[in-house]
């Protein structure tokens, strides 16, 4: 089933986004997305604990390619890296952590295989798990997906491992013939099922490239991966963002 | 998405009772539904039936290809014998078979016209594990075997196998209805039990549509069909079943559209979202069953054969689409496909998608005008012909045409 467009809403942020502008550096603004995309009633209760305790923070990033980052010259310009730099930013003081466990093409359920050795095994405070991308290229069963997705958050949360979803990325070329709409459904209902939080990467990308943010289109080969390298520190950012977000 | 429909009522029927329109406007508001719905993101889409029911569009098009399918080839098998019949039913297999093998080439062709102009960093990786082009050699074989069913290509692989083992579903049902529904109904339970399922390409993969469960509709469909040709009734004429339709379908209603709604608004509750979902579409979910089984009773009961708006112009297109469906069928899988890459790759804004659905079904109800149209003028002479050179009161039956036949 379809989601409304935002292009109508994402056209007023694009313009209040401009407004403010001038306060930020353009580095920052460059890859801002609309607040709205961000909000969300979730909570993360044990990572919140322990930043406010600076205790010591371990966050594992589990997934595929676009967290081991192979688009990019070296695991430091992945988004876990980056995420682990902006949130040492935003929370000095705490040490903080950010594994990277992405492993380019399985599907949810091989990625699921691997929970108690790649994450459990670490007792992270906060388990990342960006999935969908290999379900949705290779149109694997919908409901099955939603399984796995099911029993991965009952893992985690009996572990009291707090967790956020991250779902695909988005491109207009790759979103022409890949049916994407019944997975970010699929992921959208369980994070809301089970209180999770849902990091919409997809809608994120989807507003850079429909505002001109960033094109993923056609850039010239040599200069793939600092296009890349910009869109991780971007997410990163923005997921760091969002967890704040979260934190009550 | 039978052809049947040039002969569908050629012969006026035992009973008397002239063509029944109602097939042939659901089955083309059936295939209108099917191609806004597989537009992504497409708004027009929330005023579908999967908005506001658990069943869509699928269960109609199945059912009503079941329940004409018997009609047409139960009255062959029981005028012409069963051996014609099983010949007229694969020759059908024979032209979905190659529609479907028309379609794959032609969304091959997209899919790899947009890999090859590629050019994204973040995704050529994830790309990769596509199986779209890296093994040609071995998916077109899979393809051949109706083992590779990419993104909209599966239900026409679901209704050549159901059409295929057809004949043996026409003879159970001529022994007695339940001869053919029990076997059936077994069937369904035990790719539920056990987890049955056709494998498809590539490995560990299994069909979308799951056959073995999808073909009990058919069977469901073709009961029908088949009752009606033999005027057998197959439901007692009571009141009470109407209000537990009734019921099924009001309660559908409103759980499916809290989901809807919850989608758009997280304010508004979705009902008894986490008892329900997910319901399986491979393997035909009971629910599903349930609530198009009380959708077809309490339609059927509420819209008589008579009705006077089936006559009415309005519904004139969504007949013809209805009446041509195999060909409508598979134009609408492109124009989805076509829509999906136009909003990608220029607008999605709500002016484009209404430009591109009003297109897309003005191209289908045009297709399907051009073709009654042809088929109109290509047997007028032969008719007439037929007519001065034979005595008899009565015309031999159109031959079995069907849409993609030759002449």
């Amino acid at each position: 089933m379809a989601r409304p467009s935002p292009s109508p809403l994402a056209g007023a942020v694009a313009l209040g986004l401009l407004l403010f502008a001038g306060a930020a550096t353009a580095e920052e603004t460059q890859c801002q997305a609309p607040p709205e995309l961000l909000a969300s009633e979730a909570k993360l209760p044990r990572l919140a604990q322990h930043l406010k305790e600076r205790k010591p923070v371990t966050i594992v990033a589990i997934g595929g390619s676009s967290t081991a980052g192979n688009a990019v010259p070296s695991p430091a310009q992945a988004y876990p890296a980056r995420l682990e730099a902006a949130l040492t930013k935003r929370y000095p003081g705490v040490p903080i952590r950010v594994l990277n466990k992405g492993a380019p093409h399985e599907d949810a359920q091989q990625v699921l295989a691997r929970f108690p050795r790649d994450v459990v095994a670490e007792n992270p405070d906060l388990a990342i798990w960006e999935t969908g991308t290999i379900e949705a290229v290779r149109r694997m069963d919908v409901e099955s997906f939603a399984t796995t997705l099911d029993e991965g958050l009952a893992l985690l949360y009996a572990q009291h491992i707090d967790a956020i979803l991250v779902n695909m990325q988005y491109s207009h070329k790759t979103a022409a013939v890949i049916d994407f709409d019944p997975y970010l459904d699929t992921m959208r209902r369980v994070a809301d099922l089970n209180d999770a939080y849902l990091f919409p990467r997809f809608e994120i990308m989807k507003f850079w490239s429909d505002n001109g943010i960033f094109d993923f289109e056609t850039v010239p080969k040599a200069d793939r991966p600092s296009l890349a390298t910009k869109v991780y520190d971007c997410l990163a950012r923005q997921l760091a963002d969002a967890i704040a977000e979260a934190l009550p | 998405m039978p052809q049947h429909d040039v002969q569908a009522e050629a012969p006026a029927s035992k009973t008397g009772r002239g063509r029944d329109l109602r097939l042939d406007f659901f089955r083309g508001l059936a295939l209108f539904f099917i191609f806004i719905d597989h537009i992504p993101d497409n708004t027009l889409s929330y005023f579908t039936l999967t908005s506001v029911g658990f069943s869509d569009a699928a269960e109609v098009f199945i059912f009503i290809s079941g329940y004409t399918a018997a009609m047409v080839y139960g009255r062959t098998m029981l005028r012409q014998g069963t051996l014609f019949a099983a010949a007229q039913i694969y020759r059908r297999v024979w032209q979905l078979y190659v529609a479907h093998i028309f379609l794959f080439m032609i969304f091959t062709a997209e899919v790899s016209y947009t890999v090859w102009t590629f050019n994204n960093p973040m995704y050529s990786d994830e790309l990769r594990v596509g199986d779209f082009l890296a093994q040609p050699h071995i998916a077109i074989i899979k393809a051949l075997l109706l083992q590779f069913q990419p993104t909209f290509l599966d239900i026409l692989p679901l209704y050549i196998v159901l059409l295929a083992t057809f004949p043996i579903v026409l003879l159970l049902l001529r022994q007695n209805l339940l001869a053919a529904l029990l076997p059936s109904l077994a069937l369904y339970v035990a790719a539920h039990l056990f987890g049955l399922a056709l494998s498809a390409y590539p490995q560990d993969h299994v069909w979308y549509f799951n056959p073995l469960a999808w073909q009990l509709l058919f069977a469901l469909g073709a009961a029908f069909g088949f009752a009606r040709v033999t005027d057998r009734p197959v439901l007692p004429a009571a009141a009470w079943p109407m209000a537990v339709a009734a019921a099924i379908v009001l309660a559908s209603f409103v759980v499916k559209l809290s989901w809807t709604l919850h989608g758009l608004s997280d304010s508004i509750p979705a009902l008894f979202l986490k008892q329900i979902w997910p319901i399986n579409k491979s393997n035909l979910a009971p629910v599903r069953i349930v609530h198009f089984l009380a959708l077809a009773a309490l339609v059927a009961y509420l819209v008589p054969a008579e009705s006077k708006f089936l006559r009415q112009g309005f519904a004139r297109p969504i007949i013809l689409c209805g009446q041509q469906s195999l060909q409508v069928f598979c134009l609408s899988i492109l124009l989805s496909v076509l829509s999906h890459f136009v909003l990608s790759e220029w607008s999605d804004g709500l002016a484009m998608q209404a430009a591109v659905n009003i297109a897309g079904m003005a191209l289908m109800i045009g297709t399907a005008a051009l073709i009654t149209w042809y088929r109109e003028m290509d047997r007028g002479p032969a008719r007439a012909a037929a007519a001065m050179a034979s005595a008899k009161p009565e015309p031999p039956p159109a031959q079995a045409a069907g849409p993609l036949g030759s002449r």
